[in-house]
């Protein structure tokens, strides 16, 4: 599941502090990677989460969406009712792990390695 | 702190936003240290973090002589962070017992006094060369500075490992137990439902290193709190989150990898070896170094920078709202990434990156 704060608030952000007639280049800089992960998170982020969900559906079971099916995960690991060395809750985490890091941030040094 | 390869911003005296600096209470300050202080001139802004901002000037004395100095300070009637030291104050103090201690630090000059109009802090010597991360690992005239830095970083912490006398500071103290307790009660705050640090929590109770010992850290030190010059390592800034814990947490804090931005090879800040860091350390007189009890502990910093960016997007969510924030929260995900790389590395899955 993509983190807040979503697309929707950060466009609005990004609106308002360039309307406040921010110019420093810096600022613009972290302005343009804002939005890369807004137009990411339009793009990719609608396939990814039916990916993610399709996934905890056969881990988990139920037809919840997705939110609830993520905390459903959350609560079987805090509370140990999921085994960690469990390869199908791992192989989700990984997947989710490198999801996410396609729409936040694709150029990551560390990701760009595993991906050569 | 100095940059000379970005020039800081003008003097922001006065601007939306940042209270102006009493350079009358500043002068006062030096005088009552007992500088022969004439006057403060060419105060200006150098940027600073949320709580705490920092400024350059001259401190004009007599005979004409001039000393480039740096206020780092809390303005008046700002609350305190509850994480670090009583005050930034008290911070000048560890400086210099870390200075004493043979720990490359900007000498403190003065501090200001309690409740002084200036507001709550010290002012330190200049210092040139290079913070900007991504900078000290790109810029050609500090290759040769790099080569060395790792076994550099690990003498300097074995220093201040070694340091005595630290009691009086009266700083918090935690074991990997504490510590562990804090980040997951962090964690929780944050309300986010997060798998992966429930996986990475149930791995660290999992396999709790043995407590040895416990010595003064630094809290902060990695790439970015760094001054390094062609000649290496200049000074440790930012010692605010100082605090008493096991020697791994500052060792281990060093090798996140968020710090190494365009070197994820380099696992010591981008710029060097753990086998060096760690060679330095014992050559400087530091305890000899578990290498599980250090992988245990990067797990754990990995997850604190990661706790960090998850407080970022809940300050965001709670109305605390700015560009770089949603930033700095959407980069939780790359601690997630992180962490499954040093606790799964080996599993299939890692096998779609190239797939896709």
């Amino acid at each position: 599941m993509l983190d807040d704060p979503p697309a929707r608030l950060i466009e609005d952000e990004v609106r308002k502090a360039r309307g406040a007639g921010q110019t420093s280049a810096f600022a613009e800089k972290v302005a343009e990677n804002a939005l890369g992960i807004a137009r990411r998170e339009r793009e990719l982020g609608p396939i990814l989460a039916a990916e993610e969900r399709a996934r905890l559906g056969e881990l988990l079971g139920g037809e919840d969406d997705l939110p609830t099916l993520n905390w459903a995960l959350a609560t079987a690991l805090r509370e140990g009712t999921l085994d960690l060395h469990d390869d199908a809750v791992t192989d989700h985490l990984i997947r989710t792990a490198i999801a996410k890091l396609q729409v936040d941030q694709p150029t990551y040094p560390g990701f760009r390695a595993l991906c050569d | 702190m100095a940059d000379t390869a970005s020039p800081p911003p003008p003097a922001a005296l006065g601007s939306a936003g940042v209270a102006p600096v009493d350079g009358l209470a500043l002068l006062q300050a030096a005088r009552d240290s007992g500088m022969a202080a004439l006057a403060v001139e060419n105060l200006a802004r150098l940027g600073g973090g949320a709580s705490k901002d920092m400024w350059r000037f001259d401190l004009v004395l007599e005979r004409g002589e001039r000393r480039a100095l740096v206020l780092r300070r809390q303005p008046p009637g700002r609350p305190r962070s509850t994480q670090g030291l009583p005050s930034v104050a008290a911070e000048a103090a560890l400086v210099r017992l870390a200075d004493a201690a043979g720990v490359p630090v900007p000498q403190v000059a003065f501090e200001l006094p309690e409740s002084s109009p200036a507001g709550d802090g010290y002012a330190m010597e200049q210092v040139a060369g290079e913070t900007v991360g991504s900078r000290v690992l790109r810029l050609p005239e500090l290759a040769a500075a790099r080569a060395g830095l790792a076994r550099t970083c690990g003498e300097v912490l074995a220093r201040l490992h070694g340091v005595k006398g630290h009691e009086a500071l009266g700083l918090r103290s935690q074991g990997p137990v504490e510590a562990l307790d804090a980040l997951e009660a962090r964690h929780r705050q944050t309300g986010q439902d997060r798998p992966v640090f429930e996986y990475a929590l149930r791995w660290l109770r999992s396999a709790m290193p043995n407590e040895a010992t416990r010595v003064l850290l630094h809290g902060d030190f990695r790439t970015g709190n760094l001054v390094v010059g062609p000649k290496g390592l200049v000074a440790v800034l930012d010692w605010e989150l100082a605090h008493v814990g096991p020697p791994e947490y500052d060792l281990a804090w060093l090798c996140v990898p968020s710090w190494r931005f365009q070197r994820p090879d380099l696992p010591v800040g981008g710029f060097g070896a753990r086998e060096d860091l760690l060679a330095g350390y014992e050559a400087a007189g530091g305890t000899p170094v578990d290498p599980g009890a250090l992988h245990w502990w990067e797990v754990f910093q990995t997850m604190n920078w990661g706790v960090m960016c998850a407080g970022a997007a809940k300050a965001f969510m709670d109305g605390a709202r700015s560009v770089e924030g949603a930033v700095i929260a959407r980069r939780a995900s790359e601690t997630e990434f992180d962490l499954m790389r040093m606790l799964a590395a080996d599993h299939p899955a890692w096998e779609t990156v190239h797939a896709g």
